[in-house]
């Protein structure tokens, strides 16, 4: 077989391999069939592989399972069933909602301790919950600043 | 039951002391001693008038974070005592006077005079070193402050 086998090219024992297979088409069938009939060496080939082939598939050893078929079936079915399902992870509601409000707190706590803003000729640098400021009906502003230790009284022109 | 009897005894008890150190005393107030300053403020570096003094580094500092003047100079000092239940009037320039009225657990009133008119009259209980600091707008975007500071014994 071996010199069969140097003597054709790949594409020839591969067409011969196919045609033995029943993968070719009729009109490849046809061609492959008559080529066979006028060369004798790619038929004694052709043969060769029948042969192989033959005792391949007769001699082929079976594998037995222990168990029945839908035993077997069933075990990994059930073991698919058993496997634990990852649950997505939730955060308990106090975290959930705490941090977010946490988080704003702090963000208004940073801002308004660099925060300045304007009152008639002044500027407050206090952070908001020191300032418990209040209007008069005088139109005077008073105010206390809790880190510098004194009350306001803002007096508008006018009225001194 | 003897447990949850002595528990509310504790809690009461708690109560009780707190409610005597937190509420204000009804003892005859002592004489308080203030510091009472006019001070003026500007951005300017040094002011015209040479017998103005530049304010104590710590005041300064204090009225620097409140207010947006740079310097801030004294132009009357003065230091007043205050008896229960008595008034004091304090001078701090020809167009300025403050009065100082001690009303008992009720704190103090403080007059505030421009040019013989009164102008604000506030209700303060000093808490321990805050002062009261009355203050308006001055010509050429400068400003006047009057400081009352309770002094320490």
């Amino acid at each position: 077989m071996r010199s069969l086998l140097n003597k054709m090219n790949t594409d020839q024992i591969l067409k011969l391999q196919a045609y033995l297979d029943n993968e070719v088409s009729s009109g490849e069938a046809r061609r492959i069939a008559n080529w066979l009939s006028r060369d004798a060496e790619a038929l004694q080939l052709f043969q060769e592989l029948k042969e192989i082939k033959a005792a391949m598939a007769e001699n082929e050893l079976t594998v037995s399972v222990p168990e029945s078929r839908d035993f077997y079936w069933s075990k990994i079915q059930r073991g698919i069933e058993s496997a634990p399902v990852a649950r997505p992870t939730v955060a308990p509601w106090w975290f959930r909602i705490g941090l977010p409000f946490a988080a704003a707190l702090a963000t208004l706590a940073v801002l308004m301790s660099v925060t300045t803003f304007d009152l008639p000729s002044l500027r407050l640098r206090s952070a908001v919950y020191e300032i418990d400021g209040s209007g008069s009906d005088d139109g005077s502003i008073t105010f206390h600043s809790q880190s510098e230790g004194m009350t306001v009284v803002w007096i508008p022109s006018g009225q001194y | 039951m003897r447990v949850k009897l002595s528990v509310s005894r504790w809690i009461l008890a708690a109560v009780l002391v707190a409610f005597l150190v937190l509420s204000p005393s009804d003892t005859v107030a002592a004489e308080t001693k203030f510091q009472a300053r006019l001070v003026w403020g500007t951005d300017e570096m040094k002011p015209e008038n040479p017998n103005l003094k530049e304010i104590d580094a710590k005041t300064k500092e204090k009225l620097k974070a409140v207010f947006k003047w740079k310097n801030y100079f004294e132009v009357e000092t003065q230091t007043v005592v205050v008896g229960p239940n008595e008034l004091k009037k304090v001078k701090m320039s020809s167009k300025c006077e403050i009065e100082i009225q001690e009303l008992g657990k009720d704190g103090f009133e403080v007059k505030l005079f421009g040019e013989g008119k009164l102008t604000k009259k506030v209700k303060q209980v000093f808490p321990t070193g805050d002062c009261l600091v009355l203050a308006g707008d001055d010509k050429n975007s400068n400003a006047w402050l009057v400081m009352l500071c309770p002094l320490q014994k």
